[in-house]
């Protein structure tokens, strides 16, 4: 007895290569581009924070997307695309060409919010994670993750500026540099990067460079202790140029922006320290030694609300940079009292 | 979707360990930031504030700031309390006495208030009135506040009227002598009211005088920041810190919150002598209530007990230079200004010799 032939589906599949489930196809193919692009940033930003590695890999996508893309216009690439889809069996559980393409686009946008939202978090712990191993004086531990927060949100102008200051830290003047004006290309109102690049320059004996920067940083910071800062660092410039008029006229200025801001609760003790020092140096080159003696003494009550501070005191395992500068800039009035009273 | 749940679950504790850090605890918005005090000074101990010549004598009570630098010579013994709120629990800070120089052991603490913030526009001349000492142009802690006025040769019966906006009917009360508690039967102050004690003796009222009825009104202190106040005092209180140094520092938590009757009442009762700083303060309260004479007495009296110490001096003739200005002598006010200026360009002191100038219309 012949066995009944199976009734015909109401719902015959469509064949292959109809217009419905090409569109699909296509619009999953999208979404593995997407879904590749953003797992290689992934992948540079979290593994490979090295630009020349970005390159290659982006050509490297962008070659296997159009070889993809060409592929599937062929029989034969579209025979492989299956044995493919047979092999990790996705049409086991994904069996229609629109569940394959929903999964596809979920997995890009996981892995898109991963990039786009999750980087700049992670840059944030390494920022921190840097800033306590620079505290702690493992440089290298901080420069390495500053370098891969830098990876991770490569606009956050605060990781180039700490990556500059470790690079300060470490004498490696040249790199410190170029990281400050990396950090001024991505804010340009960001004083403190101002102020150390000039503070830089000076140190390199660049004073022109130095009052250049210095005179920029006074007219975009808004923040009143960095235009004072920054004035009491055009007055150091001025003083390398050999003005030590004009040095003073600075100084005048944010020694009572300074002293305000005291006034108001803000420890700027180590900063009116360095400026007292100054205008004892300034008064000095003007031939005024009563005047300057009084300024080092003005320095030394400064610099010794700092020396004697808790932060520099006998528990600090590693002395802060205001406490060194703070350290040396007593010992300075010190020694120029002495020789001013005649004192050994 | 695991994948998902996963990266969902990554970042959320990615994101809590970011952000989830406990707040450090911060002051309450209404703590006063009280100055750094010098409150233990014997033997030799000089001062130099930045901006000075050179060292001097150095006085119970001094307000310091960094910058200051301070000498502790062998034998003598210093001590400074740190206003900040973040050192008391390191008060007071003893210095040591080498005879070098030392720093003000303080991050931050209060400036001292200028001059132009303690003079009153008005104030009492008339002495043949009943005016009012206290309370008046203050707020309060107390709501059953003592009354105090200016007592009248010859006459010991007075009857006081209370002015009020909180609607409460408060009879006026006769009274013996030229202080009184609270009276039995008047209502305790009611806090967001405005009051005015009015005196009278034998026809003259204290509200007849020069100022009328200008810089009397007085108010409760609102609860929230009367408990604050409470708070901060008991936690300065507790400081091991001499008796003197604990009233100088209390009447300065008081005249932050505008306290001035109470933080007034605190220094004139101190036992013993009255220190210089001391006086000064209070002499800035009697200033800054418009009592020309009452500053006038208190001030002569330091004056007479700057000793060597210049800064007192100046501050004690700048002081009363007000005074004699708020009783319409200006005269005797540019003499004492004068003596002043003088004073601070001896010492070198810019800041306070521009304030000296201002107050002369220089």
């Amino acid at each position: 007895m012949a066995s009944p032939s199976p009734a015909p589906p109401d719902n015959p599949p469509a064949p292959a290569g109809a217009p419905a489930n090409r569109l699909w196809d296509w619009l999953t193919f999208g979404a593995l581009v997407v879904l590749v692009f953003h797992l290689m940033g992934l992948w540079y930003r979290w593994g490979r924070p090295d630009p020349q590695f970005l390159g290659f890999t982006s050509a490297v996508a962008g070659l296997l997307a159009w070889f993809s893309l060409l592929g599937l216009q062929t029989e034969k690439g579209r025979r492989m695309a299956v044995r493919l889809d047979d092999v990790f069996s996705f049409q086991r559980f994904l069996p229609t060409a629109w569940s394959r393409c929903l999964a596809t686009w979920l997995a890009a946008g996981v892995v898109a919010l991963l990039f786009y939202g999750g980087s700049p978090l992670a840059a944030s712990l390494y920022n921190r994670h840097g800033a306590a191993a620079l505290e702690a004086g493992r440089y290298s531990v901080a420069l390495r993750d500053f370098r891969q927060a830098a990876s991770l949100h490569p606009h956050d102008p605060t990781t180039h500026y700490n990556m500059a200051f470790v690079y300060v830290t470490t004498n490696n003047y040249d790199d410190a540099a170029d990281e400050f004006l990396q950090t001024l290309e991505l804010d340009d109102t960001f004083w403190p990067a101002y102020n150390n690049l000039g503070h830089l320059y000076l140190l390199q004996g660049k004073p022109e460079e130095a009052l250049q920067v210095l005179l920029v940083g006074q007219r975009q910071a808004a923040d009143p202790v960095g235009q004072a800062v920054l004035t009491k660092n055009v007055a150091w410039a001025y003083l390398e140029l050999e003005l030590p008029r004009a040095a003073l006229a600075s100084l005048e200025a944010a020694q009572a922006s300074l002293e305000a801001l005291q006034g108001q609760g803000q420890s700027v003790a180590v900063y009116l320290a360095e400026t007292h020092r100054l205008e004892a140096l300034a008064l000095a080159a003007l031939g005024q030694p009563e005047e300057s003696r009084r300024a080092w003494q003005d320095s030394l009550g400064y610099a010794l609300t700092v020396v004697e501070s808790p932060a520099c005191g006998a528990g600090a395992t590693r002395l802060p940079v205001d406490c060194l500068d703070a350290i040396r800039w007593a010992a300075e009035a010190r020694e120029a009292l002495a020789a001013a009273t005649g004192e050994p | 979707m695991r994948a998902f749940r996963l990266s969902m679950v990554l970042l959320v504790l990615v994101a809590a360990s970011c952000g989830g850090a406990v707040p450090a605890p911060t002051p309450a918005a209404n703590t006063v930031l009280l100055p750094n005090m010098l409150v233990e000074a014997q033997g030799q101990v000089l001062l130099r504030r930045a901006g000075w010549n050179d060292y001097q004598p150095a006085v119970f009570g001094a307000a310091l700031e960094p910058g200051d630098l301070l000498r502790v010579a062998a034998g003598g013994s210093a001590a400074v309390f740190c206003g900040d709120t973040a050192q008391w629990a390191e008060n007071p800070r003893t210095l040591q006495a080498d005879g070098s120089e030392h720093s003000v052991p303080c991050q931050a603490g209060r400036p001292p208030r200028p001059w132009s913030e303690v003079a009153a526009l008005r104030g009492e001349a008339a002495v043949d009135l009943p005016y009012v000492l206290w309370p008046r142009d203050t707020a309060l802690l107390s709501d059953r506040p003592a009354l105090r006025w200016h007592p009248l040769a010859g006459t010991t019966a007075y009857t006081l009227t209370w002015i009020g906006d909180d609607g409460l009917e408060r009879p006026a009360a006769r009274v013996e002598g030229d202080t009184t508690a609270w009276p039995a039967g008047w209502p305790a102050l009611q806090s967001g009211a405005t009051y005015i004690l009015v005196v009278e003796a034998g026809g003259r009222r204290s509200d007849a005088g020069n100022e009328e009825h200008v810089g009397l009104a007085l108010h409760l202190l609102p609860e929230a920041e009367a408990r604050q106040v409470r708070e901060q005092e008991a936690l300065l209180r507790a400081q091991a810190l001499a008796p003197a140094a604990l009233d100088l520092l209390v009447a300065e938590i008081y005249r932050g919150h505008g306290l001035r009757a109470e933080a007034a009442a605190l220094l004139e009762l101190m036992p013993g002598e009255r220190a210089p700083a001391a006086g000064l303060a209070l002499g800035q309260l009697y200033l800054e209530t418009g009592l020309g004479t009452e500053a006038q007495q208190v001030l002569q009296q330091v004056l007479l007990q700057a000793g060597g110490s210049l800064e007192l001096e100046a501050q004690a003739r700048v002081g009363l230079g007000l005074a004699l200005r708020l009783q319409g002598d200006a005269a005797g006010a540019q003499e004492h200004f004068a003596s002043a200026l003088s004073l601070y360009e001896q010492l070198g002191d810019r800041a306070e010799a521009a304030q000296v100038e201002a107050l002369l219309g220089r």
